[in-house]
């Protein structure tokens, strides 16, 4: 107990990662209630197309080539770029868990087998990987999910893995095995809590790749086209960004603010939790 | 709809401007440039003999000529043929070709020339032309400048399909050899009668084609070079043409979206003319072989929910105008307003909707469907989907959007039908082409095809009686029955004739002075220096 919530307390002296967390936690807010208070949905055809942000009154942040409402859809792209982010994450980081807790732990020909996989995996480079496999399947946010998770989720596996080998080696681990406890409860008892730590850290970091990944998607015409993520908003507005440019912009931003609060977070669990860092 | 009278009205402003430079510069045409043009995408081969799509034809109808060319309005102008007769039974038809004539490696081109490539090329490798060619039983040469075809039965589409853009005439001498046409060198490197000879063809980035000196119109090409240059991203080709690296782009190479700013700068032009030949309109395909597109008070349900106007304005950008049916207005000879008509009045939706039985349910919603979007057409499509679903939005129908590739889309509408509706575009050409509402044209896993399930015996009578008729008011009775049908039975629900544009230096002059603009010859295209 004394462990975690000294973490904690790192974790709020650490300016940075304090301020990513409230953006993140606002952020949050607004893809839940945002919504639904607002009432305009992302796809009304509210006004003229290209009104300029603060040019109407009741537009804040103007329409788009279609008169729909940028604002309503920024609300609703926080919704499916954290959705569809995090989803995507827990698939990676339940993958990840499962192929380097069996490497780390039974090592030899599970090992080697599971890492030749990862590296496959790890050797294309992600983005294309997501695109040929949203292609294949039809795209639709379930199909997003599955891809960016597929595609994320070596980067968990290498760090579970290096975990779990040293963690086999630690005393309590070995005398787990001596007393002959079950492999499943070491791995989920023992091993796994121990490795978590650095997995969280990553995780946060992978969530903003998700969300990148996501927004090119999109912005390619790749992504569900049934849902307005900011990535959609900003491919629409590519082609009048010579004129409207604000229409790309504004997602862009929002895109840039998310993924900048994630990364702070993730330093700031990381320092929080590194021995290393700890100040007396 | 504050946008709407703005941009109608400067996009009446940019065709006035038009209009106007048109009639000044009746100056006497200069010598000499390089001419760069943009066209997208690249084509896959220069000879239109064997590949009827418009990227091959941009090029080739430079290199390549017509027995005919058609004027602005429409009529036959002669070219390879100087003058033609038609039999009253419209069943022989002779061309007297020009005399003197060379190809561009100095041979002469005779009467041959054209019997191969009517019977080799035209009747057989060409996908419009073996309806247009398909009554042609025998060809004469009875000398060395005089074609005579018999006809099995008349064929008034044939008249009308002897530019370079439907019919090139291909040299005998270079293609004749008995291996495969499609596979000679010379189909990327032809071998021409027209104003421009081929250069060379820099895969991926460019066509040069240079004046032909020994053109049978003397004088004329005026410019030395002729570029054809392919750009792949549509803001970098803005950008080609707004710095004036290219001064010429022809079909719409650009968003559409950017071609007001393009036209607002003080050196270039727009224009929408030059596309008439074609009369592309667009379209919206109900899959009528099943639920619910099956009963014919959904489709006009959604024809008067379907506010074509918005998708014009919002989504053209105003390029084009709204439609009655199949045949464009300007085409007035066959065109004809007197038939039912689908204006945007959402209450008249619901309540024909009703009557089918659709009623709302606890939430507001009549039926669930899924639209096809074309996004392989490019961005417009997308936009379409997107308010569409809106639009349907209104009258309680939900629409999931469905996206997916060019493969996958064709075999889901022409092979599978397994679809609810989509939107394209469809070509009708001067002499009424009406594949798309045949019932013999239900030819599964054939693109472009029928894909509707639509089949009409009285229409199917129509349009084949149409493709033989020889008497023109005959002609113009059955077309205009077929419009009345077909918008009332309304498989297919017809947005608007669209309006490609061509985007020019203002320094370039005379370059749509034909039916086909920029897919014409190019000979009387100038640069003014």
């Amino acid at each position: 107990m004394n462990g975690s919530s000294g973490a904690l307390f790192r974790f709020s002296r650490n300016l940075p990662a304090t301020v990513g967390a409230v953006v993140l936690a606002v952020i949050a807010l607004i893809a839940v209630f945002a919504p639904a208070i607002y009432g305009t949905g992302p796809w009304d055809i509210v006004s003229r197309p290209f009104y300029w942000p603060f040019e109407k009154a009741g537009l804040p942040l103007g329409t788009d080539m279609l008169g729909r409402d940028i604002l309503a859809g920024m609300f609703d792209g926080a919704r499916a770029s954290l959705l569809i982010g995090s989803l995507a994450t827990a698939m990676a980081v339940l993958l990840g868990l499962v192929v380097g807790l069996l490497a780390g732990f039974y090592g030899r020909r599970v090992d080697n087998v599971l890492m030749r996989v990862t590296e496959i995996f790890q050797t294309i480079p992600s983005f294309v990987l997501v695109v040929i496999l949203v292609a294949m399947l039809k795209p639709s946010v379930g199909t997003v999910i599955i891809a960016l998770g597929a595609v994320t989720w070596p980067t968990i596996a290498r760090i579970v893995r290096a975990e779990t080998l040293s963690l086999r080696e630690r005393e309590f681990v070995q005398a787990g095995i001596a007393i002959g406890m079950s492999d499943t409860r070491l791995l989920f008892v023992h091993i796994l809590p121990n490795a978590l730590p650095p997995v969280i850290i990553a995780a946060s970091l992978l969530m903003a790749q998700a969300i990148l990944l996501e927004a090119g998607l999109s912005f390619l015409g790749l992504g569900d086209p049934n849902v307005m993520s900011w990535g959609t908003i900003m491919g629409n507005g590519r082609e009048v960004l010579r004129q409207y440019w604000y229409i790309s912009a504004m997602p862009g931003v929002a895109i840039l603010v998310t993924v900048l609060a994630l990364n702070l977070v993730g330093e700031g669990i990381n320092d929080a939790l590194n021995p290393k860092l700890r100040q007396l | 709809m504050g946008i709407n009278l703005h941009l109608r009205a400067s996009l009446l402003g940019v065709v006035m401007a038009t209009a106007l430079a048109g009639t000044a510069f009746a100056q006497e045409p200069q010598r000499g440039g390089v001419l760069t043009t943009i066209h997208f995408p690249e084509p896959a081969v220069l000879s239109s003999g064997v590949n009827s799509g418009f990227v091959a034809a941009y090029v080739s109808t430079k290199i390549y000529e017509g027995l005919l060319k058609y004027d602005r309005k429409g009529d036959p102008m002669p070219v390879l043929a100087t003058s033609w007769d038609v039999a009253k039974d419209g069943l022989t038809i002779t061309f007297h070709l020009r005399d003197g004539v060379k190809w561009h490696d100095g041979q002469d081109f005779t009467a041959d020339d054209v019997k191969f490539s009517l019977e080799k090329v035209w009747k057989v490798l060409h996908s419009r032309g073996r309806l247009i060619f398909a009554n042609v039983q025998q060809v004469d040469t009875p000398d060395k400048l005089t074609v005579v075809l018999h006809l099995s039965k008349p064929s008034p589409a044939l008249m009308y399909s002897l530019n370079s853009f439907q019919a090139q005439v291909m040299p005998k001498h270079i293609f004749d050899d008995g291996s495969d046409i499609a596979k000679n060198p010379h189909i990327n490197a032809p071998i021409g009668t027209g104003p421009w000879k081929f250069n060379e063809w820099q895969r991926g980035s460019h066509v040069v084609l240079d004046r032909n000196e020994s053109y049978w119109d003397t004088g004329k090409p005026y410019p030395d070079r002729l570029v054809v240059r392919y750009i792949p991203d549509a803001a970098a080709r803005s950008a080609a043409l707004e710095t004036g690296e290219a001064q010429l782009g022809a079909q719409s190479p650009i968003p559409l979206s950017d071609v007001k700013r393009l036209a607002s700068l003080p050196d270039i032009k727009v224009t929408t003319e030059g596309y008439e030949y074609f009369a592309n309109v667009s379209t919206t395909y109900f899959n009528t072989a099943r639920k619910p597109f099956s009963d014919i008070r959904v489709r006009h349900a959604f024809a008067y929910a379907t506010d074509r106007q918005a998708m014009l304005d919002d989504i053209w950008y105003g390029y084009g105008k709204l439609a009655t049916g199949p045949i464009a207005s300007y085409n007035t000879k066959f065109y004809t307003a007197d038939v039912p008509q689908y204006p945007y009045d959402p209450e008249k939706a619901k309540a024909l909707l009703d009557e089918a039985g659709y009623t709302p349910d606890k939430d507001g919603i009549r039926m669930r469907l899924t639209y096809d979007v074309n996004s392989p057409l490019g961005a417009e499509y997308v936009r379409l989907g997107e308010l569409l679903k809106q639009q349907f939005a209104k009258i309680g129908v939900e629409l999931t959007l469905r996206t997916q590739d060019l493969a996958t889309f064709l075999k889901r509408i022409y092979t599978d039908y397994d679809y609810d509706f989509y939107t394209a575009y469809n070509g009708i050409y001067t002499y009424p082409i009406l594949s798309q509402w045949w019932g013999k044209n239900i030819q599964k896993g054939v693109p472009f095809s029928n894909s509707t399930g639509y089949a009409n015996p009285r229409v199917d009578e129509l349009i084949e009686a149409a493709q033989i008729e020889s008497d023109p008011a005959k002609q113009v009775e059955e077309f205009h029955e077929i419009q009345k049908i077909v918008m009332e039975d309304l498989p297919v629900l017809v947005n608007f004739e669209l309006d490609p544009v061509t985007i020019y230096s203002t320094k370039v002059h005379d370059h749509s002075v034909t039916y086909d603009g920029p897919f014409g010859s190019f000979s009387d295209v100038w640069i003014e220096r």
